[in-house]
């Protein structure tokens, strides 16, 4: 038997069908004018809620992008620094070099500590420094102070040994600077292992050339020193002044190296020159000094006065030193400028794992959001000739009533 | 045989199909009456006299039969009922889902802003411009959370008000149910169609609004019934449902059916329609949405505060609170006893024990007990309610003050209220505490290759003694702390001190000094900036299993689901209904090509039966001619 259908249900089939087609065309639109597919989270509720998790990572990552910038831009502006004080100091090596020359008489060596002390002016305004966003440089973690100020020939530190380090991607944090106590405070002098010096109270001209540690596996890095006790004998003797446990004692001549390897001492002296007994040759692990304080004793020894074989050899141990104390400092700046080199590198490389996760996650979004164009417009036209099937299948029916015959 | 008879005859037949005619025409005029039944006269032969041969003496309508099918009926009412219900919570579902994911009423795009806006203080902590930023969108964020939360209040009004409307609807149509009831009993067996077809159709009305069955009597009465076996009309009777305020919350209305004695609160269930929806939606999609909300700003604030008070400002003052968030309420049941002057003091305990779900805490005359609202399943409850030793239970601390009287009843919200109440706390951008609380220095003479350390300070109470602390080391595997006894160390190792930590980055060499101080004022560190940026991504809920940012998109994902589920069940409740209603229509619907077949049937039957008369009056005329003759 055949389903009996009044008059009022073929109506409402017909009705019905034209509005669900109705609104499946708008909805369609919708989705087309928009771009968007996902509106609400009935859609896809799943799908939504990745997408918000998405697009909190993407906004994150555009953080990371711009934190990136501005790390990159401190360590640029860092490395145009260290770059600028690296110059400095080589003019300074170069000016002690030429100090220890030795042909230079009192006008030119004034000349030169006139340099050096500008030199070193130069490298303070370095220091002091600021990124351009009004942030200093290397105050470390301290805000609003000027990290360096130069008190009657020393340098005072305000700022402190704090370092920040930034996020610029997922999990990956880089430092956006050094303090300047780290650069230019706590720098080695010396080879950077160990120093030589001369005593302040020699009276002969014995000159150091080198003294250095020969095996770091028997010196244990005691201060060491080598006491003439005639001008062609000496004996080491330790920090306090007294003679080592068994004594290590020897001839000199000009330019050997004393005392012998077989002293198991592990370092080494050469001096030239004629020192006189009771001059003192020392060797320690190299402290740290700051590069202001480096600059400025070499141009205090420019400026010794007097013109005794002492007071020249004074001097140029004096330069001996300098030299060796600005080309560890030189160093010193290098090995920052490559670690900074590396954290820009980081940043590189973070920035192309951003991308890389930006590209993916846009991806994912897109498809779990946008509108796929092709799709939907053919669904579209799929459901307009439907809705036009529909109207037109309505029409004819209304008019087959058997009341129109009659 | 009688000529009156062939007279009779056709007359009885001009009659029936009269009848006929106008029932057509009845049913012609009803074809688009909602609820209206077709009808049909049903003929039947007048038998002749008794003798050898009868000769049936005309037609009589019968009966005139209203064509309606009561198992399709009863279909109907049901499907009425469950389409009044699912469509109040596919509708009502699916504002909430709109609310929380739409972007520009949705948390997530502030949500993501604010934590930007830290990330942004990480990168430069002293830029008054990104502090303020944060602050600003901080305050965003805050307001986001409550105006959700107050859009999300305003939708439970909105079923408050439709609640009242619908059962307005519903008393109307009872009492209208009850007095057709009262004609038809009296009409007795002859009960005009058109009545019935009038009880049925404000039947299936009330159905639609609180989802009813219905009894029919023998005295022709019809009982109504809502699913869950609450009578609505009984006889020439008719209940009246209204609402009663809550006995934890007066501004929330409970459904609730009159008595002599008052009225009396209905349980849940007991109802279903678009009544039985509203209450459904607004127990089991509105109320657990702002309670998840609310323990997502809980865990969200708490956890932000917490770090924010691990840190330093820009003024060197110890992190305030960024946020201020409303304690978790406790409600008293209206009927506690007079006496009773318990009452509970509450704060937070656990995030991570935060569950949102309403408890109810009862005092049987020695100890109090905890289950939840909605389930009745026992919580378990510790501590003895006392300032020292409060009591928690679900991550919230209850302090009792009072005294209770046993049968005490209190319902606790735990976070219900915490989302429409988050604010922001800061003023000043200078208040953000980006800078960790210690600073590490190194002391200038240091030659170890030690570049810094990560401080952090492990126990608050201690730390706040604290002032500074020197760390030297002896060789580079021995250290002291403040000159005390020598330590054994090796790279990588903590070195504790009161109330505070240290790990170094490099390793040290004999002689060198680490300086542990306090921060001061105006320190550029971003430590602590670093950890706010990331708690965003700190799993604080559910015991420490789950973060903030997952917890908002599971809220999503649970409301759209919700949404999607109510959805999805209209749509097949209303396939069912359009087949329901086909079926009807199939036994009770007009089909106007049939009522013009019948009309045309009954009209050529007049007509003949017309004939039959003129035919009587010439087999008459001709008698007489021929008596005449």
């Amino acid at each position: 038997m055949t389903l009996r259908l009044s008059t009022q249900s073929l109506y409402m089939q017909g009705l019905n069908s034209l509005l669900g087609r109705q609104s499946e065309i708008g909805r369609l639109q919708q989705q087309i004018s928009s771009g968007v597919k996902l509106t609400q989270g009935k859609d896809d509720p799943v799908g939504m809620a990745t997408a918000q998790r998405l697009d909190h990572l993407q906004a994150a990552l555009t953080q990371y992008g711009s934190n990136a910038q501005r790390v990159d831009h401190r360590l640029r502006m860092q490395e145009n620094a260290l770059v600028d004080a690296n110059d400095s100091l080589t003019r300074a090596r170069e000016l002690a070099i030429q100090a220890n020359s030795g042909a230079l008489g009192p006008d030119d060596r004034k000349a030169i500590a006139t340099e050096v002390l500008q030199l070193r002016r130069n490298l303070l305004d370095i220091a002091n420094r600021d990124d351009g966003n009004g942030r200093r440089l290397f105050a470390g973690t301290r805000d609003g102070v000027i990290p360096f100020s130069d008190n009657a020939g020393s340098v005072i530190y305000h700022g402190d040994d704090g370092r920040n380090a930034v996020e610029v991607g997922p999990d990956v944090a880089i430092e956006d600077g050094d303090p300047g106590s780290a650069v230019f405070l706590r720098v080695r002098t010396g080879d950077g292992y160990a120093r030589g010096s001369a005593g302040a109270g020699n009276t002969g001209s014995g000159l150091l050339n080198s003294a250095q540690a020969t095996d770091a596996s028997t010196w244990n890095g005691d201060t060491l020193t080598l006491r003439f006790t005639a001008p062609d004998a000496y004996e080491i003797v330790d920090a306090g002044g007294n003679p080592l446990a068994p004594p290590v004692t020897g001839t000199w001549t000009s330019g050997s190296a004393v005392p012998p390897a077989s002293s198991g001492l592990g370092v080494e002296f050469r001096i030239s020159g004629s020192p006189a007994a009771g001059d003192t040759f020392s060797v320690e692990t190299a402290p740290n000094q700051d590069v202001f304080a480096t600059l400025q004793a070499f141009a205090d020894a420019l400026l010794l006065p007097g013109t005794s074989p002492a007071d020249n050899a004074r001097r140029a141990n004096a330069f001996g030193s300098a030299i060796g104390d600005i080309t560890t400092a030189q160093g010193h700046m290098l090995s920052l400028r490559s670690g900074v080199g590396a954290r820009m590198n980081d940043i590189d490389t973070a920035d192309d794992g951003r991308s890389l996760q930006s590209l993916t996650l846009s991806e994912s979004l897109a498809s779990l959001r946008e509108t796929n164009l092709a799709e939907a417009i053919s669904r579209l036209n799929m459901q307009m000739l439907a809705l036009e099937a529909a109207q037109k299948t309505m029409l004819q029916t209304q008019g087959m009533s058997l009341f129109n015959k009659l | 045989m009688p000529t009156g008879g062939v007279l009779g005859t056709g007359a009885s037949a001009l009659l029936a199909f009269q009848r006929a005619m106008s029932t057509v025409g009845h049913n012609v005029a009803n074809a688009t009456t909602p609820g209206y039944s077709r009808q049909r006269v049903e003929f039947e032969a007048r038998a002749g006299q008794p003798g050898r041969i009868s000769i049936g003496q005309g037609v009589d309508v019968d009966n005139l039969r209203r064509l309606a099918d009561g198992l399709v009926y009863a279909r109907q009412l049901d499907s009425a009922g469950e389409m009044g219900r699912l469509t109040q919570m596919s509708g009502l579902s699916s504002r909430v889902d709109k609310l929380i994911s739409d972007p520009t009423t949705g948390l997530a795009t502030s949500w993501s802003s604010f934590f930007s806006a830290a990330k942004g203080v990480v990168a430069d902590p002293t830029s008054s411009a990104a502090r303020s930023q944060m602050l600003t969108t901080g305050g965003q964020l805050a307001t986001r959370w409550r105006s959700l939360d107050g859009h999300l209040g305003q939708l439970g009004n909105e079923v408050e008000a439709s609640l009242r409307d619908n059962i307005t609807a519903a008393n109307q149509l009872a009492g209208e149910i009850a007095n057709l009831n009262r004609d038809i009993i009296a009409s007795g067996d002859n009960a005009s169609p058109d009545l019935l077809d009038q009880r049925d159709l404000r039947v299936g009305q009330l159905s639609a609004l609180v989802g009813a069955e219905g009894v029919l009597q023998d005295d022709g009465a019809m009982n109504v019934f809502t699913i869950g076996g609450q009578p609505m009309v009984l006889g020439a009777r008719a209940m009246q449902l209204s609402t009663v305020a809550d006995p934890y919350q007066a501004n929330r209305a409970q459904l609730a059916v009159q008595s002599p004695a008052g009225p009396v609160p209905l349980p849940a269930g007991a109802v279903s329609g678009a009544i039985g929806g509203l209450l459904e939606f607004r127990s089991n999609v509105l109320d657990p949405a702002r309670a998840e909300l609310g323990r997502l700003a809980t865990a969200f604030a708490e956890t932000f505060n917490a770090t924010q008070r691990g840190g330093v400002d820009y003024a060197g003052n110890p992190g305030t609170d960024f946020f201020t968030l409303p304690d978790p309420k406790v409600y008293p049941h209206s009927g506690n006893a007079a006496a009773s002057t318990a009452s509970f003091a509450t704060s937070l305990a656990d995030v991570g024990a935060l569950t949102g779900n309403n408890l109810l805490l009862r005092f049987d005359g020695a100890a109090w007990s905890a289950a939840r609202a909605d389930t009745g399943q026992a919580v378990a409850m510790t501590g003895s309610g006392t300032g020292a030793d409060p009591f928690v239970v679900d991550g919230v601390n209850l302090v009792l003050s009072g005294a209770a009287t046993a049968g005490d009843r209190f319902l606790l919200q735990p976070t219900a209220a915490a989302a429409g109440g988050i604010q922001l706390a800061l003023t000043d951008p200078g208040q953000i505490a980006a800078a960790a609380p210690m600073t590490v220095g190194l002391d200038a003479g240091n030659i170890g290759n030690v570049s810094g350390g990560t401080a952090s300070v492990t126990d608050p109470a201690l730390f706040a003694g604290f002032t500074s602390a020197n760390i030297s080391f002896i060789d580079a595997n021995t250290y002291t702390v403040d000159g005390g006894p020598p330590i054994a160390y090796a790279p990588g190792d903590t070195i504790t001190g009161s109330g505070w930590s240290l790990v170094l980055k490099g390793n040290p060499a004999a002689g060198d000094e680490i300086n542990l101080g306090r921060t001061g004022p105006r320190s550029s560190d971003n430590a602590n900036a670093r950890l706010l940026a990331a708690v965003d991504a700190k799993a604080v809920l559910n015991g420490g299993r789950t973060d903030v940012t997952a917890g908002m998109s599971q809220l999503t994902a649970r409301v759209g689901g919700d949404a999607r589920h109510a959805q999805l069940n209209l749509d097949a409740q209303q396939v069912m209904d359009d087949q329901i209603l086909a079926e009807r229509e199939s036994v009770s619907g007009v089909n106007l090509d049939e009522e013009a077949t019948n009309m045309l049937r009954y009209q050529q039957a007049y007509q003949a039966a017309a004939q039959v008369i003129a035919t009587a009056d010439t087999m008459f005329q001709a008698l007489l001619g021929a008596v005449r003759r």
